[in-house]
């Protein structure tokens, strides 16, 4: 199998996979060849020989979020993005910039920086998360409340197909309604429609001022109060999330953690100018006040970005022995109801749920987007997950269970908790369109109505 | 063969119109050059309905196209090949508002502006603001991915849209997206956004709502010239503010304007005004208002009005809003160009925009979303005027050149539709094509539902490298 692809990128650039390489795992198939093309037209050309030997491909980023998805049928060969980097273009006075799908998002925070633009996209595994990595998982941080999805910051994408053809879809402007805008489908896609090879994005100015602040609670109950009373208030943080204290101290969050009595914390970050982060932080003592918070923490600019960076990266750090990644659950709820938080109650009784079947997990919660999500560092069984599904059972129109990510072998067996979506033979079509040899990551995306 | 009492069976006699005196408006669309009559419009009041009319339609085999309110600016509602036109006028209901969770519910026949109003007692809104906002349907904003001056802050349609209950080409109800975050699968919705009415019937949306802005402040500077307007909105940015909107009105705009109802006082001998807007908290938009008075004065503006309450602020608007009805004054047809470059290049390209209306000796004027480089060249002309036609023609190809040549696209807002089908070969490859097209038979595999849209088609193919669509017998009599 290996030969044809030495013959297209060379021997450095076509290799067996060792076994101690750290697809497999997390892939849940075991890839034998890595490839690692260096343009759009390689990787075009590898998915071409691909499809005519009909071995099938899987792409990999910087391997941040491959647990996500149903666990592919097969993949034959790991396509590695990681030489397919840089940054190809950045217009600073337009706040546009253009970089290879293997470039990581890092390095383009620090390019944008240096003009005093942001990319506002924070998923975990920021460090060596890719930017085409990113936009295939779909998978956003606490910036995603205030700034969207990754899909949001994307003006165009060059992709590459199993008939070996490549595809623009979009371009560089800001605004564009230019054809059909396949860049869309790709976020969440997994891989599995198409190699995204460079991506073109929108930046934003710098905040001029960038504050966060840290409520603590002591139950499910005053969490709710608060929660409604920054839906309230006409200041919109730019991320807000909710963690359970005892998390907050295993990631070591730079604050005072202290309070006997605290069960969850509140972070929120506000970026605005001067004075109306100021006047967002007092409201939110007002509100804190007023739910009977146990404790109140402003954070400058630095310890608030540093305490959402290790909020961000801690679930990676509960992973199961053995695997990179822990289980997530995930219930998408609507959040308020008459005026009142219920997301309170739902985690209380997800907790519960939780810990009656004896699998104990850690929270985090993000209010705005109605997320809660339930991660656990032991291995969850069917129990867990029927009784978490559950919960939902009662009004399925306002709350959705799934599992967000997760090893393989928990991905595998709980394919039906992966979630349903409406049309299959749509979703199949669309497969087809974008992959018309089936050979990238099969199963992964289009297959997930597995019962 | 169609049996119309099939349809009829379906929607009601009422709701089946034939005769040419009723089909006769619905041959057009807001570009008046491109016309061909349906053979019957059909006025499905459900969800339901829409599917059993669009499943006789595909055992007929006959072409259909959706409608809103024909408002549209590049002939997407138009039913070039004949057929059946569904006008979604009767699917107007407001299903669901919740509040609570900040978003509405609505028939995709809705207007833009009417989910707005509905938005407002619970102080909140619908960002998207098309400029047609009072007549334009949600079902067309959807299938344009329709802007307005304020997308330039709060994003286009697709940006508002949570989900869509749309009807495929063989009469499949598909739900895609809603309410609840992170809908498994692939988004299917958020692609339909903007997809011109070509894969689905979209029958209903479920819209995300916004906060009403609790301050406002809006700013009008005149300048000697468009080169200056440009260049001050260019500091604007680089000084990291972010206007909710940033519009620019060329001079021929204002004289036009202020000749018109929609005198809004703007200098008569000003070279360009630009507006700006800021939203959010009051300290924000003190701050960043502040921060763009020092700019304009920076740059040497001939003068400038600050307006912090509604009727001030309306008053300024009024020019800007009633452009294209002042400048569809000057004459009898007017064409409403629309192309999109990086900002940073406006002011070479408008140069040459104008230059190209001297040279066709064409009446153009331009007024812009200055903040995303979205371009509205407009020339007022009269078609039964052959010459003058083939001159408005051949401007706009000229155009739309210059606008991909500075690194820019055919559409910022107004979609491809027919008119600028074929000129996709200007900023697409033809592997770019036609991943395009697979993309739409996964909808639409025997292109029955709006056909000849979007793409370029055979013959044509070849032959668009030289830009634009020319109408002929084809596209309509
Ligand atoms: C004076 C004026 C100002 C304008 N200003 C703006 C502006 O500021 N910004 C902007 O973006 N546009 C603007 N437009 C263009 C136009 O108003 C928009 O494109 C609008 O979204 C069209 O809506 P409509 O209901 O009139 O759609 P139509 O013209 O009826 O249809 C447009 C397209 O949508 C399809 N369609 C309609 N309903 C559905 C449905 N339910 N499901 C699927 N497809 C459907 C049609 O088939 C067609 O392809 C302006 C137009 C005018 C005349």
């Amino acid at each position: 199998m290996i030969e044809p692809f030495r013959k297209l990128l060379g021997k450095q650039d076509a290799f067996d996979v060792r076994p101690e390489d750290p697809a497999g795992g997390v892939l849940g198939a075991r890839p034998k060849l890595a490839l690692r093309p260096r343009s759009a037209q390689e990787v075009a050309a590898v998915l071409q020989v691909a499809a005519e030997r009909g071995v099938t491909v899987a792409p990999w980023g910087g391997g941040q979020h491959q647990d996500r998805g149903a666990v592919p049928a097969s993949a034959d060969i790991v396509l590695l993005t990681g030489q397919l980097a840089g940054i190809t273009r950045f217009d600073a006075a337009d706040q546009t910039l253009s970089a290879k799908a293997g470039t990581r998002l890092a390095d383009i925070a620090q390019a944008a920086r240096a003009e005093r633009l942001w990319l506002p996209l924070d998923p975990p595994g920021l460090e060596r998360a890719t930017i085409g990595g990113v936009l295939a998982a779909g998978v956003s941080g606490p910036l995603r409340t205030g700034f969207g999805q990754p899909i949001d910051h994307v003006l165009g994408t060059l992709t590459a197909h199993s008939d070996g053809r490549l595809a623009t879809s979009g371009g560089r402007l800001v605004k564009n309604v230019t054809g059909y805008d396949l860049h869309r489908l790709l976020h969440g896609s997994c891989g599995a429609l198409a190699v995204i090879c460079e991506v073109h994005l929108r930046l934003r100015p710098l905040p001029q001022c960038d504050a966060s602040i840290a409520v603590t609670l002591g139950d499910a109950e005053t969490l709710d109060r608060f929660l409604a009373l920054v839906r309230e208030a006409r200041e919109a943080p730019v991320a807000y999330v909710v963690v359970d204290v005892e998390s907050a101290r295993s990631a070591q969050l730079p604050l005072d953690l202290g309070h006997k009595d605290g069960a969850y914390l509140v972070l929120l970050r506000y970026c605005d100018a001067e004075k109306a982060v100021e006047r967002a932080l007092s409201s939110i003592r007002t509100a804190a006040a007023a739910a009977q918070a146990l404790l109140v923490q402003a954070l400058d600019a630095d310890v608030g970005v540093k305490t959402f960076e290790r909020i961000r990266e801690w679930p990676s750090r509960c992973a199961l022995d053995g695997a990179s990644k822990p289980v997530v659950a995930k219930l998408a709820a609507l959040p308020m109801r008459a005026g009142k938080s219920t997301l309170g109650g739902l985690v209380e009784a997800g907790l519960a749920a939780c810990a009656g079947t004896g699998a104990p997990c850690a929270l985090l919660v993000e209010p705005a987007l109605g997320l809660i999500r339930f991660v656990f560092a032991g291995e969850p069984t069917r129990p867990t997950f029927d009784a978490l599904s559950a919960l939902t059972r009662r009004e399925p129109e306002r709350m959705r269970f799934t599992i967000e990510s997760g090893p393989a072998a928990i991905r595998a067996m709980f394919a039906r908790h992966l979630g349903r979506t409406a049309s299959f033979t749509l979703q199949r079509r669309l497969k087809r369109a974008t992959d018309p040899a089936g050979i990238l990551v099969p199963g992964r995306v289009e297959g997930d109505d597995v019962a | 063969m169609l049996e119309l009492a099939r349809l009829v069976a379906i929607v009601g006699a009422e709701h089946v119109l034939t005769r040419p005196g009723e089909t006769f408006v619905y041959e057009c669309d807001g570009t008046t050059h491109f016309r061909q009559r349906p053979a019957a419009v059909v006025l499905p009041a459900s969800t339901a309905e829409v599917a059993a009319v669009v499943r006789e339609l595909a055992v007929a085999g006959v072409p259909f196209v959706a409608r809103g309110a024909g408002t549209g600016l590049s002939g997407g509602a138009v039913p070039i090949h004949g057929g059946i036109v569904i006008e979604t006028a009767r699917m107007r209901r407001v299903i669901e508002i919740d509040a609570d969770n900040r978003f509405a519910r609505v028939e995709c026949g809705i207007t833009n502006a009417a989910v707005s109003k509905a938005a407002r007692p619970f102080g909140l809104f619908y960002a998207p603001d098309p400029s047609s906002q009072a007549a334009c349907t949600i079902g067309g904003n959807v299938a344009e991915n329709s802007g307005g001056p304020h997308c330039f802050k709060y994003g286009a349609t697709f940006r508002h849209v949570l989900g869509v209950t749309a009807v495929l080409p063989d009469g499949e109800i598909v739900e895609c997206g809603g309410p609840l975050a992170d809908a498994p699968g692939l988004d299917i919705g958020t692609f339909l956004v903007g997809s011109e009415g070509t894969c689905a019937i979209v029958t209903e949306a479920t819209l995300r709502l916004l906060p009403l802005p609790e301050r406002t402040e809006t700013l009008l500077a005149a300048f000697s010239t468009i080169e200056i307007a440009c260049d001050v909105v260019k500091r604007i940015l680089a000084a990291g503010l972010e206007p909710s909107a940033l519009e620019i009105l060329d001079r021929a705009t204002i004289e036009a304007v202020e000749r018109s109802v929609y005198a809004a006082g703007y200098p008569k001998d000003a070279g360009a005004v630009l507006l700006v807007e800021f939203d959010g908290l009051s300290e924000s938009v003190d701050a960043a208002s502040a921060r763009a008075q020092a700019l304009f004065q920076e740059a040497a503006a001939l003068g400038f009005e600050r307006a912090s309450d509604d009727a001030h602020r309306s008053k300024l608007w009024k020019g800007r809003k009633g452009a294209f009805g002042a400048m569809g004054r000057l004459a009898p047809d007017l064409y409403v160009q629309d192309a999109v470059v990086p900002r940073s290049r406006l002011p070479e390209v408008l140069a040459k925009v104008v230059a190209i209306g001297r040279e066709h000796g064409l009446r153009l004027s331009n007024v812009f979303h200055a903040g995303d480089g979205n371009l509205h060249p407009n020339v007022s002309y009269d078609r039964r005027d052959a010459d003058e036609m083939a001159r408005v023609l051949a401007a706009g190809a000229k155009i739309m050149q210059v606008c991909v040549d500075a690194g820019g696209s055919l559409s910022g807002e107004h979609g491809i539709g027919i008119e600028k089908r074929d000129a996709m070969h200007l900023v697409f490859s033809d592997d770019d094509l036609l991943r395009m097209r697979l993309l739409r038979e996964a909808f639409n595999p025997r292109e029955l539902l709006n056909p000849g849209k979007v793409l370029p088609t055979g013959k044509r193919c070849v032959e668009a490298k030289a830009g634009m669509l020319e109408p002929s017998a084809e596209d309509g009599p």
